[in-house]
């Protein structure tokens, strides 16, 4: 019982973009999918939501080809969150909310009690009871994302596919929304760009590099000064978090380089004395 | 907003206008002018208005979707600059002579679906029409097929441009009872098709990829939304010419008015719209009486400002966009 990707390929205008990319996400486990710009990570989630086709093999949702279901079918089951979301018309947070219930409805068919109390339900879980008759447009980026995810519980799906979902928000925004993703008690597989973040919320990770995973586990055996050179080309320096003892990043300046001289230290040339006052 | 209908047919008492309709519904006209105004010349103006001006709404309201742009109107795909290739040749040279007074809507109407075709051809990548293609490729074809208009009045005669400049700019001057059955048809078999697609029109407007992920075949809809919008756009225009403004600007006063999920936007755009158009034309053919003042410059005159305003009270709604 699992999205399982075996020997995924997919080729973009001509050239391979994903190549032989195979890993399970075991239910109800929270997976990331880590990698520089460019690598493929988006690429393998929009093929598991049918924006791209494989070229080569198979994605299986609980043993099942999951291409074979109709799209409206693989709704019920994986719900997306994507990256960079905008909005031409604007809808209220109530109506953005029903839109994810489009696969369980047909053609004609009206909202019914069950829809209102789902979608109620949906936005209490995220938190954004008090925005329900806002428009959308006019929330912050973390409201913005806390919504997107309740349209993604509305779908009902047991499956969470996120692409970047802390991108643009500030500290608490991204604690809170991946917070608020690992509590939900449902499959999540994200793409992270932060590489920290992501060992703190993470059970098992996936390093992509060119397309190609070239490293996967625990975060703690894939987050290490090694295959971060390895993977992004980058100096870092990895410790554990005081906490919780995950991987930690933190970047290193270039050898040689010196760093800015910082006022008030030990050595720098100090502030005024009533400046602190 | 039905109230329109009384209004546009207004010398004449409302009690007059609906005795004559009366009469003619229970199969007993009378012989009277009255009845020859009512029922020959304004009524079926009217309804044309109506028809033309829903149709108009509900293309505008979906291509702005399909292509994701509040900028979009329904002429955007190339329809309106086929159709004026395909009058100016009937009017200026006489193509299609044999089918009478049908030649202008029938030479509009071949225009309109050429270009349409061209544009879904040349936009057409790989499976689907991707929203920035279509625009390019709507907005290229578009002044290709003005300059061959700009070019067939050029080499015509220099009376009959003038027919073409009023074609241009939209009139239901010459409307009669045997043009309204097909604008109607296309309209009322367009609405069934979109109102079943309501909730797949909010998902589209999600942006293609979160559609997709909702559940949507979103080639198949595009495809079936692109075809279904310039019918009804190039319907419209065959019938009454080129009227701007109304497929732009009425979409957002009516999602200004009841927000944007188009299983309201839609039905309500087709009442708005169609009052709308038999107001303008009503003050196309008063305004200047006795000239005709052309609808284009009425429904621009009017629908301008009236966004304007609008989007400056509610800024946020169109906050995206910017």
């Amino acid at each position: 019982m699992s999205l399982e990707l075996q020997d995924l390929s997919v080729d973009i205008g001509g050239r391979r973009i994903v190549a032989d990319v195979g890993f399970t996400v075991p239910n109800g486990s929270f997976t990331g999918l880590l990698g520089p710009n460019g690598s493929g990570k988006s690429t393998i989630l929009k093929t598991i939501y049918r924006v791209h086709r494989p070229a080569a093999g198979r994605l299986l949702l609980d043993g099942t080809d999951l291409l074979s279901l109709r799209p409206r079918d693989a709704a019920r089951r994986i719900a997306v969150v994507s990256q960079e979301f905008t909005l031409e018309f604007d809808f209220t947070v109530l109506e953005m909310v029903m839109v994810g219930r489009t696969p369980h409805k047909k053609s004609f068919e009206r909202d019914n009690e069950t829809d209102h109390a789902i979608v109620d339900d949906a936005i209490e879980q995220v938190g954004c009871g008090d925005l329900a008759h806002r428009g959308f447009n006019t929330l912050s980026g973390g409201e913005k994302q806390r919504v997107l995810i309740a349209q993604a519980l509305a779908q009902g799906a047991d499956h969470l596919i996120l692409d970047e979902p802390t991108n643009h928000l500030d500290i608490r925004y991204q604690i809170e929304t991946m917070e608020l993703v690992s509590a939900l008690g449902i499959t999540v597989l994200a793409a992270i760009h932060d590489l920290s973040l992501a060992a703190l919320f993470c059970d098992t990770v996936h390093l992509i590099s060119g397309g190609r995973i070239i490293a996967g586990g625990p975060p703690r055996s894939v987050i290490t000064a090694d295959m971060m050179r390895h993977a992004y080309g980058a100096d870092v320096l990895v410790i554990d978090h005081p906490d919780t003892g995950t991987p930690h990043l933190i970047p290193r300046r270039f050898p040689g380089v010196d760093p800015p001289s910082s006022p008030g230290g030990p050595d720098g040339p100090g502030r005024p004395a009533d400046a602190d006052n | 907003m039905t109230l329109g209908v009384a209004i546009g047919s207004v010398p004449l008492s409302p009690a007059a206008v609906w005795g004559v309709i009366a009469s003619h519904l229970a199969g007993h006209p009378h012989d009277s002018v009255a009845d020859a105004i009512v029922w020959e010349i304004r009524l079926p103006r009217v309804l044309l208005a109506a028809v033309v001006g829903a149709a108009l709404t509900t293309a505008g309201t979906v291509v702005q979707v399909l292509v994701r742009n509040s900028l979009a109107d329904p002429f955007l795909l190339g329809v309106s600059s086929g159709a004026s290739v395909g009058a100016t040749a009937v009017l200026l040279f006489g193509a299609l002579a044999s089918l009478g007074a049908w030649a202008i809507s029938a030479g509009s109407v071949l225009g309109a679906l050429g270009a349409m075709a061209a544009v879904f051809l040349v936009s057409r990548k790989g499976r689907g029409l991707a929203p920035t293609q279509l625009i390019l490729c709507g907005v290229v074809l578009s002044a290709l097929f003005e300059s061959v208009t700009s070019f067939l009045i050029f080499r015509g005669n220099p009376q009959a441009t003038q027919s073409v400049l009023f074609w241009l700019l939209g009139s239901f001057g010459l409307a009669t009872w045997p043009q309204l059955p097909i604008p109607f048809i296309a309209l009322a078999a367009a609405m069934v098709y979109l109102l079943t697609q309501g909730r797949s029109l909010n998902a589209l407007a999600m942006g293609s990829e979160q559609a997709a992920a909702l559940g949507i075949d979103v080639q198949g809809l595009r495809r079936n939304l692109f075809i279904v919008t310039s019918l009804m756009a190039g319907v419209a225009v065959a019938v009454s010419g080129i009227i701007g403004f109304v497929g732009l600007v009425i979409p957002h006063i009516v999602r200004l008015m009841v927000g944007s999920d188009h299983r309201r936007v839609l039905p309500v755009g087709v009442l708005f719209g169609a009052s709308f158009m038999v107001l303008g034309d009503l003050l196309a053919r008063t305004i200047v009486a006795p000239q005709e003042m052309p609808i284009g410059v009425i429904t621009a005159f009017i629908g301008a400002p009236t966004l304007i305003f609008l989007i400056r009270r509610r800024p946020y709604l169109y906050g995206a966009s910017g």
